[in-house]
């Protein structure tokens, strides 16, 4: 979406429309469980709906949504350290708006299935068997004839990895 | 998003876009989908315009579930709306108030001293904004009477005949001679200081915005009103729920964790951690709960205790309440005792199940961890099962406990987190976290470089000059600074110190010059103020230093240097 002109509900749809996920996407990256992210997801909107984007370019509009639903956020959880908090939140922003601004992160999601592709069989069903079959460290350590401490190992490799083949593949992509 | 007064380092980026490929990874491999939400709001976008007049804005079925479950916050937004409308009304009275400009934005008398303000005409929702988020802070709470703020837009807005002084910054201040209005804006985050009595200070941006009251730093993010009243000073102060209450409910829900309390949808299932077919991680606070573990229950009643125990977490937030509020009293108090229960309970649990003695003691570090044990007043009036709980969590752990501290450290069981390992060492003074730490900085054990300083640290000032702990020292502080933050910086600084290296401090004072000059600018005066204090009274430095200070200046003069200028000279003492 190229701009937003938030004066008619129809306009509200497809601003909620182009918007939603990377915004729900963004909050899940902040720590928001499903649910939680979903009723942020809606308080924000319905809260840009009342008060619209000055900025009315895409970038403007996202990194709007993005402040009110971090605040909202903040508001929900309020209670952790306030400094380190705020530091880890600042982090994220800037690692979200390096990685998936333009697009609510769905070119990231497609640099991650391509690399997911070139992974190692192993690093690969690690994965798989920690999100998909969602099993505890102890049972993929048994699967993988592994010690507990050597998953989390491999695990953490296998992220590393990917980040850094993210990267690349973002960057070829920015570059082309 | 403005940033913070400390920059996040690469590190921290990186490990952001770790959590970031690990949503990702749950949304892909998960399945974890973004739903579409475009139905859901624009049923609640046009059953908002339907009900235009309806006092309340509509809530999300998260936030509805949660207010079901506070009764008390109601009674406390109910307080909140009617002393906004009294707020309301000094704002009404704005004609007859001269407000003084004092930042770049010139305001305007005739017209609304603050243009977010709504007025009652304006649209409920909007006037609701500002009531649900305003505070009645209490800050006479003895020694300090004022409160601090700093945000993007403040207004102070003085309804007494009487005179207010309000500073800004750490230099000027004013004095508002009667009523008046005050507007503080500008590029840099306006500082603002109001000693206490029937001052409203009302502050507005997306930012965070922070004040401090009592000596306990709070954060309110969003627009909020804050009014400062010098009402009876409550027994209870905000410092001790800060420090005290609020950590012992963080313990609780690691406690509660660490027995596997599953919670779902108000229904409580307990299980025993451990049990036959079950399966349960207890890390620390991090403690992650396996809901398809299964194991007998336990009696009713230690059951129902266990709920209470539960009941306490869903207690309103109270640290941004208000609590000076009759209502808010009560609130405190209710929540001061079931913490005072749960942790009784959970005590007697370990009496009365030996079998999970381990998962307490788990649980006991978390607690420990979050508290650090530095909030409990020795001097407060406490109730018994208080005084209990402090003692043998807080102070004195039994020798029984201890001596599990100190085998489960010295065998690994806490090198998942340092801070355990640390807090746990430097408070008391536990062999097996020294032992452990030692043994990880020989093996280079320790990933990230600022744990790793630390702990060195830490050893440096138990008096271990060993090679390996002067190697990880000159390694962070010399070689390469830039890779520690500045407080594990000036940590390893003071150690390389205590260790008879001295001239490593003349680098740690050029750049902690350099940093505190940067500071100075943009008046983060706090943290620089921190990092002194850390120099001067942590690691024990004024034996050393201040003397010498004292005698170049003269005493006398020595106590009229302003704070800039003692930590000058204390940083130039260093550097000779």
């Amino acid at each position: 979406m190229k701009a937003s002109t938030v004066t008619t509900p129809s306009d509200f749809e497809l601003l909620v429309r182009a918007y939603q996920s990377g915004l729900w996407r963004y909050l899940r990256f902040l720590g928001c469980d499903e649910s939680l992210a979903e009723d942020l997801v809606q308080e924000t909107f319905l809260a840009a709906y009342r008060k619209p984007p000055a900025k009315r370019d895409a970038a403007g509009v996202s990194a709007y949504l993005r402040t009110i639903a971090r605040n909202k956020y903040m508001n929900a959880t309020r209670g952790a350290k306030t400094s380190s908090r705020q530091l880890a939140l600042y982090a994220a922003e800037q690692v979200w708006a390096d990685c998936a601004e333009e697009d609510g992160g769905a070119r990231y999601l497609d640099a991650l299935r391509a690399c997911l592709k070139r992974l190692n069989e192993k690093p690969k069903l690690a994965l798989n068997l920690l999100y998909k079959e969602r099993l505890p460290l102890e049972t993929i350590a048994g699967q993988l004839n592994l010690s507990a401490q050597g998953v989390k190992t491999l695990l953490r490799r296998s992220k590393e990895m990917l980040r850094d083949c993210i990267e690349r593949g973002l960057e070829a992509e920015g570059r082309a | 998003m403005k940033h913070p007064e400390e920059r996040p380092d690469e590190t921290l980026l990186q490990e952001m876009k770790l959590v970031l490929l690990d949503t990702a990874l749950e949304e892909i491999l998960g399945g974890v989908k973004a739903p579409d939400l475009t139905g859901h709001i624009l049923r609640r976008l046009n059953g908002a315009e339907e009900q235009a007049s309806a006092s309340r804005p509509r809530v999300s079925r998260g936030a509805a579930k949660e207010n079901a479950l506070k009764p008390a916050l109601l009674i406390l937004i109910a307080a909140t709306v009617l002393i906004a409308g009294a707020v309301g009304i000094v704002l009404l009275r704005k004609s007859s108030v001269a407000p003084r400009e004092i930042a770049e934005t010139p305001v305007d008398s005739e017209s609304n001293p603050h243009p977010e303000i709504p007025s009652p005409e304006q649209e409920p929702d909007e006037a609701l904004r500002w009531r649900d988020s305003m505070f009645v802070i209490n800050p006479d709470t003895g020694a300090e009477s004022t409160a601090s703020f700093a945000a993007a837009d403040l207004w102070v807005v003085n309804d007494t005949p009487e005179s207010r002084s309000v500073s800004v910054g750490k230099r000027s201040s004013l004095t508002m001679h009667g009523p008046g209005a005050l507007r503080l804006t500008g590029s840099t985050r306006p500082r603002l200081e109001v000693a206490y009595g029937n001052v409203t200070v009302l502050a507005s941006g997306q930012d965070a915005i922070q004040y401090h009251c009592a000596g306990a730093d709070i954060q309110h993010t969003g627009d909020a009103v804050f009014r400062l009243e010098p009402t009876t000073p409550f027994e209870g102060d905000p410092v001790m729920f800060k420090e005290w209450i609020r950590p012992a409910l963080t313990g609780a829900v690691a406690m509660a964790s660490a027995f596997a309390l599953h919670v779902d949808s108000g229904v409580v299932a307990m299980r025993i951690a451990g049990a036959e077919d079950g399966q349960v991680v207890a890390e620390g606070d991090s403690a992650e709960i396996d809901p398809r573990a299964t194991a007998p229950a336990l009696d009713g009643e230690l059951v129902n205790r266990i709920g209470a125990l539960l009941n306490v977490m869903n207690l309103p937030n109270l640290e941004y309440a208000d609590l000076g509020s009759p209502e808010m009293k009560d609130e405190y108090q209710l929540c001061y005792e079931r913490a005072g229960e749960a942790m009784k309970t959970l005590i007697d649990m370990t009496f009365e199940h030996p079998e999970t003695r381990g998962f307490i003691d788990q649980g006991l570090f978390a607690l420990w961890t979050e508290d650090r044990g530095k909030g409990f007043s020795e001097n407060s009036s406490v109730s018994e099962q208080q005084n209990l709980v402090s003692q043998i969590l807080f102070r004195k752990p039994s020798p029984e406990v201890m001596e599990k501290a100190d085998r489960f450290a010295r065998d690994g069981g806490l090198d998942k987190d340092m801070r355990d390992l640390l807090w746990l060492g430097e408070t008391h003074d536990c062999e097996g976290a020294a032992s452990r730490m030692k043994f990880l900085i020989e093996s280079d054990g320790i990933d990230d470089p600022n744990e790793r300083a630390l702990a060195a640290a830490f050893l440096g000032f138990r008096g271990d000059s060993s090679p390996a702990v002067m190697r990880v020292l000159e390694a962070g502080v010399l070689s390469d600074p830039k890779s520690l933050n500045e407080t594990c910086f000036i940590t390893a600084g003071a150690a390389l110190y205590r260790c008879g290296q001295t001239s490593a401090m003349a680098q740690v004072a050029t750049i902690l010059r350099e940093k505190c000059e940067q500071w100075k600018n943009e008046d983060v005066f706090d943290y620089a103020q921190y990092l002194v204090s850390c120099a001067y009274y942590y690691h024990q430095l004024p034996a050393d230093v201040t003397p010498t200070i004292r005698a170049k200046v003269g005493a006398t003069e020595y106590q009229q240097l302003d704070d800039w200028q003692k930590i000058d000279a204390f940083l130039m003492e260093l550097s000779r």
